[in-house]
C-alpha cells in the first residue's frame, strides 16, 4: 500500500507543478496585454483562468481522498497540506491575472501603461518572484524559500511608487485620471501576485522543515 | 501506530533496540527530526 500511496504524492505533485507553470504563463500573457492592445491575449487569459479553476477543484477533492484513505503523516502530511495551500494560492494568481488582463481591454491604458516606467519594471520583477517562488517549490528548497520572502519588499515599493506618481499628476491632468485609476487596478493586482507567490515559498519552508513562517516580523527563524 | 499518536502525550521511537527519538507525539508524527523516525511513521519501512 505504502508504495502505491508514494505513486499517488508523486502525480499529484507533478500535478500541482504543472498548475503553476500554466498560472505563470497566464500571468505572463496578462502583463503582455497591459502594454499591447491585444483582445485574443486578455480573453485567452480569461480562458486559461477556466482551466486553473477546474484543476484547484480536482486537486483539493484528491487532496482530500489521499488524507481520508490514507490518514498521512509526518512529510506526507505537510505535503498534503502545502499542496492543498499552495492550490489555493495559484488560483488567486490566476484570478488577479485576469483582472490585469480585464483591465488591458480598456483602450486608455495602453498609451498610459507605456509612459509608466515604473510599471515597465514591477512587471518582470513580479513574474520572476512567482518564478522563483516555483522553483523552490519544485525543489522543496527551504533557505531558497526564505530568499524569495524577502524579494517581496521591492514589490511594495514600485507599488507605492505608482501610486504617488499617479496622485502627483492628478491635478495638472484631471481629464487623465479615469485611465488612470483603471490603470492602477494592475500594478494592485500585480502586488497581490507578488504576495501570492511569497505564500508559496512560506509553505515551502513548512513542508521542508515543519516550521510555520507566516506574519512573521523582521528576521525569519532559522 | 496510530494508536500511541492517539492515547499518548510524548512518544519514543526505538529501533533494534536503540532509542532513536523521543518528543511529543504532536511532533513525531507531523515533524520528527530523524530520518528514520520520518521513514517509519510514513510506513517506507516497517
Amino acid at each position: 500500500m505504502t508504495a502505491h500511496f508514494v505513486n499517488l504524492l508523486d502525480e499529484l505533485r507533478r500535478r500541482s507543478l504543472r498548475t503553476a507553470s500554466q498560472v505563470e504563463d497566464i500571468v505572463q500573457e496578462a502583463c503582455e496585454a497591459v502594454f499591447q492592445p491585444d483582445e485574443t491575449l486578455a480573453r485567452r487569459v480569461v480562458v486559461r483562468d477556466a482551466e486553473v479553476d477546474r484543476e484547484e477543484v480536482a486537486v483539493e477533492s484528491e487532496v482530500m481522498r489521499l488524507m481520508a484513505l490514507y490518514q498521512p503523516v509526518g512529510i506526507d502530511l505537510r505535503l498534503l497540506c502545502t499542496v492543498l495551500k499552495v492550490n489555493n494560492d495559484l488560483e488567486r494568481i490566476a484570478d488577479c491575472a485576469v483582472n490585469i488582463a480585464e483591465r488591458s481591454r480598456q483602450q486608455k491604458i495602453q498609451p498610459l501603461a507605456q509612459q509608466s516606467s515604473d510599471l515597465k519594471q514591477m512587471c518582470p520583477v513580479v513574474r520572476q518572484i512567482l518564478r522563483n517562488a516555483i522553483q523552490v517549490y519544485s525543489a522543496e528548497d527551504a533557505e531558497a524559500a526564505r530568499r524569495v520572502l524577502a524579494e517581496d519588499e521591492q514589490i511594495d515599493a514600485l507599488y507605492g511608487q505608482i501610486v504617488r506618481s499617479i496622485v502627483a499628476q492628478a491635478p495638472e491632468a484631471p481629464e487623465s485620471m479615469a485611465g488612470h485609476l483603471d490603470l492602477l487596478s494592475v500594478p494592485k493586482n500585480l502586488e497581490r501576485i507578488a504576495d501570492h507567490a511569497t505564500n508559496i515559498a512560506e509553505d515551502v519552508v513548512f513542508l521542508s522543515t515543519g516550521q510555520i513562517v507566516r506574519h512573521q516580523t523582521g528576521s525569519l527563524p532559522e | 501506530m496510530q494508536q500511541a499518536a492517539r492515547v499518548s502525550d510524548r512518544t519514543a521511537f526505538m529501533y533494534m533496540g536503540q532509542l532513536i527519538e523521543v518528543d511529543d507525539t504532536n511532533v513525531i508524527f507531523t515533524k520528527p527530526g530523524n530520518q528514520k523516525t520520518q521513514d517509519y511513521i510514513t510506513g517506507r519501512f516497517g
